[in-house]
């Protein structure tokens, strides 16, 4: 190849040869020139000289003549390379459409490759690498707090105050705080809101694209409530109504005005809720006139803008010191005293506050595309040196005729591009479907993915993307084409056209097997996961349960009742009760009690409804309490209350366990008896049990709980114990411990520390499964009560269910449609390779028959190959996929590790593909006809 | 030598070294002894000039060169007119008529107009 290399590049007009000749032909003019002279008589001295004379001279001469000769072959060069590249493409063009089969084939695999990796690609790009609409991105940060285990917590706004006196890192803070609020307007529908102080559109630097934002007036406790609204619901709900300025919106109880709105660019994305992740609606009134709470449990997150010059690093030493300092200065509040404390500050790169682990995620993603891309870069690697050997007669005979090496993996590497353009090109194509299936399964947290579309960027990372399968697959095949040794194959005759050397060509096989063998382990695994998710019991009914949601608006439905000093409530110390003291309280009007009794009494009275319960979440989620259980006398009994024993609250009416069916293993569940002035009652799960309870009689055990908010705590006695049921996505069924507190018993009052939304009411209802009540009529049972409420509904709780699984799920069907795709290639190269083997090894095989070898010699000795290759494939690919494993295991939550039930799958799925690719070849062997090969002979 | 003289210099040089090369192929030192003799050697004052432009006629495609062997034994490099050489000749010389005769006009004329 070095040798054949070197012929082709050697340089016919090297500079020295050219300047040698130009030399030469102006010497041959003097020495002409002096001759004719000396012939006229004149002295040779004499002659030389005039004829030097005569040419002028000669540097400058040379200089230019020199100079104009290199053009010529410059030019020369391009035209030749130009020429040489299009009689190269026209080969290819001729050789690929005289086999359409092949050519329709590789292009398919290439197709298909590439067109996942665009779409991944596009994913990766417009989560990872494309800004966010945000100027000065990099500087803008997000401030939360640390306590024990859990990172990026709430703030307090005491605290948040403090945190902006004594920082030094930023120069602009802005505390949010996010709620979803019903906007009671024409097509009512809980929109995604977020009271911000004036600072956030400085932070992110937006300017309106109408009217006004925010200003440091709008801060006051006393400014009136003002809104900005983003383009998008400016556009969908108010017909993007250029008078819109100044026009009062209902917003839960509030009417706020609207001051501005937002350029179409501008977009927003907090924690997902009710209406999604992306804010539509900015407040004013962060504090709500709560500046002196503080501690942990507050309602910010905060954004803040990096100074000039200051690291993401320097300002988490800078925080760190004021955590330090509020540490020490309330001890009892945010220090040691607090379980889990003292409260920490984290200091987080927006992009990464945003996407959380994602990023990690994505790049798993990647890299499941490049085993594919590798799995078809080997795949048409295969097909394409399979068929150069196929050609190997006709390459021998040009290169007997002077075809040099180079030439010849030139046209080869000519016949991978012409592929692989033409499959990046279908690719890009196939990619905007891809990338439809990637939005349609990505989980909702995702939602730069919407952004994720085919553009220059894209392409252009295509185009490198098909340079790459390029280079990869044809580097092989064009090796081997210029490595051709004419003799050989002259000499050997129609006979002995060579094979793909069983090394080479069993190596491309098992390359293939190892790749796809990792894909399908971790589809498998995925596959196990959500199975498991799937058919796990919930411990409760999930089908033939409708679902309905709304949040009644605090404004209406509650009124401002002092503050928790003036309600008596009791502080570990002075300092604490001067600064908790002032936490404003609410208290819950009848109002509330009664709608939610009367939306029940007609839910009950719809036909085909069995059972309806109220909760304040469905069963799959719950307000986490950040307080332990305390018993009134520790003394008594020995609770286990470590920080981290935290169990969810959950208020129930009596049906509750009823509708669902959640098994009641002791005690009792509630009763009419247990209504609002009689005593304080609660009920359990088994993990609560488990957790707060052990070596006590829970019956009858008198507890202290925090409910979220109400005030003051009460110590309920424990009435009953109920199976545990699932939470969350969590397979771990029994892991989460759970208090059911009655909601007739539900606290009237309500600090503002804790309960976010303590008019949230969910109504489940079951349904006779073989009648038809559609979800709408009950939804209208509740808009007939009040037509200004949103309502959100679900058919079933499975429904609700899916959600949690989505990401499971997502991931799930991509590995499965790569694995696939993968096993396709593999198979078929398998296929391929043994089918070529057994037609070229014909003779051999009619001989040995000949000899005595049996049909099924023959067939056994084909599937032995095949087998070999799996085997081969299979050990590193399963070492790869422990690995793997491993990655997907910390990506994508209860993703179990390689065991042996996994892996006999995997190695059934590939045994099985590869026992069908090799059932035609091995029958092809087994009918070889001894006597046909001996006669051809 | 002012510019503008080169140019007139380098475009009537093009056309003579075509013009010369029309008799047949032959080699540079035999363009520029003719260029020489039917001009008196008022337009080729050095002859190294000669082979720039040459090299540039055959840079266009209006001239092949190969190296052969002179009628005196010796290497030379042969230079021949191409068709679009030929071609390019013809326009060259009815170019050249025309505006010799026109500067024949303008500098034989007896009266000037206003």
């Amino acid at each position: 190849m070095a040798r054949g290399f070197r012929r082709v590049f050697r340089n016919p007009f090297r500079s020295a040869a050219l300047e040698r000749e130009v030399v030469e032909e102006h010497e041959f003019h003097l020495g002409e020139k002096t001759k004719a002279l000396v012939d006229q008589g004149i002295p040779a001295d004499e002659a030389r000289r005039r004829a030097e004379a005569d040419f002028g001279p000669r540097p400058r001469w040379q200089r230019e003549a020199l100079k104009e000769r290199r053009r010529s072959v410059l030019r020369a060069r391009r035209t030749w390379a130009l020429l040489a590249f299009r009689v190269d493409l026209a080969l290819a063009v001729r050789q690929l459409l005289r086999r359409p089969g092949f050519t329709l084939g590789t292009l398919a695999v290439l197709s298909v490759g590439v067109g996942f990796g665009v779409a991944v690609l596009a994913s990766v790009d417009a989560v990872l690498f494309r800004p966010l609409p945000f100027e000065n991105e990099d500087r803008v940060v997000r401030l939360g707090g640390v306590l024990g285990p859990n990172d990026g917590t709430w703030v307090s706004p005491a605290d948040w105050l403090d945190w902006k006196d004594m920082q030094r890192s930023f120069s602009a803070m802005a505390a949010t705080r996010g709620a979803s609020t019903p906007l009671l307007e024409a097509g009512a529908d809980y929109v995604p809101t977020l009271r911000v102080e004036s600072a956030f559109f400085r932070v992110l630097r937006v300017r309106p694209a109408l009217g006004r934002l925010l200003d440091a007036d709008d801060d006051r406790d006393d400014a009136p409530f003002v809104a900005v609204l983003t383009h998008r619901i400016w556009s969908a709900r108010f017909g993007a109504d250029p008078k819109i300025l100044g026009r009062e919106i209902t917003l839960g109880g509030h009417e706020a005005a609207v001051v501005g709105v937002l350029p179409r660019a501008f977009e927003y994305v907090d924690y997902p809720t009710w209406g999604g992740p992306e804010r539509d609606v900015f407040l004013n009134d962060v504090y709500r006139g709560d500046r002196t709470t503080r501690g942990p449990g507050g309602y910010f997150w905060a954004l803040a803008l990096l100074r000039e010059g200051v690291t993401i690093d320097a300002a988490q030493a800078d925080m760190d010191r004021v955590a330090d300092a509020l540490a020490e200065a309330y001890p009892d509040l945010i220090g040691e005293g607090v379980e889990g404390g003292p409260l920490g500050i984290r200091v987080s790169g927006l992009r990464r506050a945003v996407l959380g682990d994602l990023r990690g995620r994505l790049l798993l993603l990647g890299g499941f595309v490049a085993l594919l891309l590798l799995v078809v870069c080997v795949n048409v690697a295969g097909l394409l040196l399979a068929r150069s050997l196929g050609r190997s007669r006709e390459y021998a005979v040009r290169a007997s005729f002077g075809a040099s090496p180079l030439q010849l993996a030139r046209e080869a590497l000519a016949e991978v591009g012409l592929l692989a353009v033409v499959g990046g090109a279908t690719g890009i194509g196939l990619a905007g479907v891809g990338l439809r299936v990637v939005r349609a399964y990505a989980p909702p947290e995702t939602v730069l993915l919407d952004h994720a579309h085919v553009d220059g960027r894209v392409a252009l990372g295509t185009a490198l993307l098909t340079l790459a399968v390029w280079l990869l697959a044809g580097v092989l095949p064009a090796w081997r084409a210029g490595r051709v040794d004419p003799e050989a194959i002259l000499k050997a005759g129609h006979r002995g056209a060579p094979t793909l050397r069983s090394r080479l060509g069993s190596g491309i096989v098992v390359a293939q097997l190892t790749l796809v063998t990792a894909l399908v382990t971790g589809a498998v695994l995925l596959l196990g996961t959500y199975a498991a998710m799937v058919t796990a019991d919930p411990g409760f009914r999930v089908g033939d349960v409708r679902v309905l949601e709304y949040r009644l608006p605090t404004e209406r439905y509650a009124t401002p009742a002092g503050t928790l000093a003036d309600h008596g409530a009791t502080f570990s110390n002075e300092a604490v009760a001067e600064q908790l003291g002032g936490t404003r309280v609410y208290r819950i009007g009848n109002e509330a009690g009664a709608f939610v009794a009367e939306v029940t009494r007609g839910l009950r009275s719809v036909p085909g409804v069995l059972g309806v319960a109220v909760t304040n979440y469905p069963p799959f989620w719950g307000f986490r309490s950040s307080y332990a259980v305390r018993h009134p006398n520790p003394d008594e009994h020995a609770l286990e209350s470590e920080f981290g024993g935290l169990y969810f609250m959950k208020w129930v009416s009596r049906d509750y366990f009823d509708v669902l069916g959640v098994p009641l293993l002791r005690g009792r569940t509630f009763s009419e008896a247990d209504g609002p002035g009689d005593p304080p009652v609660m009920v359990v799960n088994a993990e609560f049990e488990d957790t707060f309870l052990r070596d006590v009689d829970p019956i009858g055990a008198v507890v202290e709980v925090a409910e979220a908010g109400s005030l003051p705590a009460r110590t309920r006695t424990l009435v009953g114990v109920v199976a545990n049921t699932m939470h969350g996505a969590s397979l771990e069924v029994p892991a989460i411990p759970i208090a059911y507190v009655p909601i007739a018993q539900r606290a009237d009052l309500w600090a503002q520390i804790q309960a976010a939304f303590p008019l949230t009411s969910t109504f489940l209802v079951r349904v006779a499964p073989n009648v038809d009540v559609p979800t709408s009529t009950l939804r209208q049972v509740i808009t007939n009560l009040d037509p200004t409420l949103p309502v959100r509904t679900a058919t079933t709780l499975r429904e609700l269910q899916d959600e949690l699984f989505g990401e499971t799920r997502f991931w799930l069907v991509l590995l499965a449609s790569f694995a696939s795709f993968g096993l396709v290639l593999a198979a078929a190269a398998m296929f391929g390779l043994l089918a070529q083997n057994v037609r070229q090894h014909t003779r051999d095989i009619g001989i040995r028959r000949a000899l005595g070898a049996s049909a099924r010699d023959s067939s056994t000795r084909v599937i032995r190959r095949a087998l070999e290759m799996l085997a081969v494939g299979l050990v590193l690919g399963l070492v790869a996929s422990w690995y793997l494993a491993r990655i997907l295991a910390a990506q994508v939550a209860e993703v179990g590790g390689l065991e042996v039930g996994p892996i006999a799958l995997v190695v059934g799925v590939l045994l099985g593909t590869s026992v069908a690719a090799t059932l035609i070849p091995a029958r092809w062997a087994g009918r070889v006809d001894p006597m046909e090969v001996l006669k051809a002979e | 030598m002012a510019s503008s003289d080169l140019n007139l210099v380098r475009g009537t040089l093009d056309l003579l070294v075509l013009k010369a090369l029309s008799f047949g192929s032959t080699h540079g030192y035999a363009v520029s002894q003719w260029i020489r003799d039917v001009t008196d050697s008022a337009l080729l004052v050095e002859e190294g000039s000669l082979y720039p432009a040459l090299h540039r006629l055959e840079r266009r495609g209006w001239v092949r060169a190969e190296w052969g062997v002179s009628d005196t034994g010796r290497r030379a490099r042969f230079y021949r007119l191409t068709d679009d050489g030929r071609e390019r000749l013809e326009t060259e010389l009815d170019t050249w008529r025309r505006y010799s005769a026109a500067i024949e006009r303008a500098v034989s004329a007896t009266e000037g107009r206003t």
